[in-house]
């Protein structure tokens, strides 16, 4: 196996193990909460604390969890850390919160943060531990923003980013995009983008 | 044995981790708690403005600690109604409902605060028009229509929307009975 670098191992977080394209993970969330640029980076920000915070705790304590019980382990771990977040954006930041509602608690059964401490942390030292878990963190909030941008958009036809009017096109809003139907639409579309694209690197090679 | 002192191992530190984590929670829970009472605070003084339009200051009427409605003044300072809050069991969850009466006893405006009644059903209580229909309704006529009274039920969630009504009657009665 290849030698571990901290830019390759960032890098595949994005690309290749790119938690919603690569790994099709935490799909819900991303359906559920990307109607709006700031929504998408809500979350991801919120979910970067969490694998972060979970990456590192995981990876520094991997020889003293016992196999048996490194799930529970795990889950409270990665608990603490949302309730952490979740009572973080309720009191500083409410009307985000109340954007995002169950999604911040849900954060917990997340499949990208338990998979993570799973298949990474507990078997990685801290150091690399960390890149991974800003490698997976800025894989999904590229992702969720590029979602965010695109239904944000044809929605409303604009984008609004914590108050400031960044652009605005002139079109008639189709209001589907907000709803869940446009999720769908969006991340169905980009994922046939994604691996039309991979296929024919495939076929090049 | 070995087996055993493998469980027990396991186990210390289950719940060892346990006692950490609530404690490190415990310590944000405390901080975060204040900021969100000043928070609440503010959206509190946001719907007395909004149950009262035209009031500029809210004078609270306590009982003890407790703040029983707030007189609302106009700029000349003088009374032009009574601003209050109440907790009132919905259906499935507390509804914290703000209400404003003038000085006649007539509805001027309410405003559901917090809730947490069945989605689509209950939740409803929210939507515009149900708080409309409270605004310019006397103290009697505050019943739903089937029973004569002037507010129109939600479909489904009859009981929801009688504790809405159960809420400002409650608090119209006691103003009543204070300023009398």
């Amino acid at each position: 196996m290849a030698e571990m670098t901290i830019k390759g191992e960032y890098i595949r977080g994005i690309i290749k193990e790119n938690p919603i394209f690569a790994l099709v993970l935490g799909l819900c969330p991303t359906l559920a909460v990307t109607t709006s640029v700031e929504n998408a980076l809500g979350m991801s920000g919120a979910a970067l604390f969490v694998l972060l915070g979970s990456n590192i705790m995981v990876s520094a304590l991997r020889k003293q969890i016992p196999p048996i019980t490194r799930l529970p382990m795990f889950i409270i771990i990665i608990c603490t850390f949302v309730t952490i977040i979740d009572m973080v954006m309720e009191a500083y930041t409410p009307p985000l919160y109340k954007a995002l509602g169950i999604f911040i608690p849900l954060i917990v059964v997340n499949c990208i943060i338990i998979g993570r401490a799973e298949a990474y942390a507990n078997r990685n030292t801290v150091k690399f531990s960390i890149v991974d878990a800003f490698g997976i963190g800025t894989g999904f909030l590229l992702v969720l923003v590029l979602i965010g941008i695109i239904r944000e958009l044809l929605g409303t036809g604009m984008i609004v980013l914590f108050g400031y009017h960044l652009i605005s096109i002139p079109i008639n809003p189709a209001t589907f995009m907000i709803l869940p139907g446009g999720a769908f639409m969006t991340i169905g579309v980009l994922m046939a983008l994604v691996n039309y694209g991979r296929i024919r690197k495939l076929r090049e090679v | 044995m070995k087996l055993a002192k493998e469980y027990l191992n396991a186990l210390a530190k289950l719940v060892l981790l346990s006692v950490i984590a609530a404690a490190v929670l415990g310590a944000v829970y405390i901080p975060t708690q204040v900021q969100l009472k000043i928070y609440q605070e503010e959206q509190r003084q946001l719907a007395l403005r909004e149950v009262m339009p035209g009031a500029v200051s809210f004078d609270q009427v306590l009982s003890g600690e407790e703040t029983l409605y707030y007189r609302a003044l106009d700029v000349n300072n003088s009374l032009i109604g009574y601003c209050f809050f109440r907790d009132q069991s919905g259906s499935q969850s507390v509804i914290t409902v703000a209400g404003g009466i003038d000085t006649n006893y007539t509805v001027t405006g309410i405003k559901i605060m917090t809730h947490a009644e069945t989605p689509g059903l209950g939740a409803k209580i929210v939507e515009p028009w149900f708080g409309e229909q409270f605004k310019g309704v006397e103290g009697s006529k505050l019943m739903l229509s089937k029973k004569g009274g002037a507010i129109d039920a939600i479909t489904g969630a009859t009981i929801s929307s009688q504790a809405v009504i159960d809420a400002i009657q409650y608090k119209v009665d006691e103003i009543q009975e204070k300023e009398k």
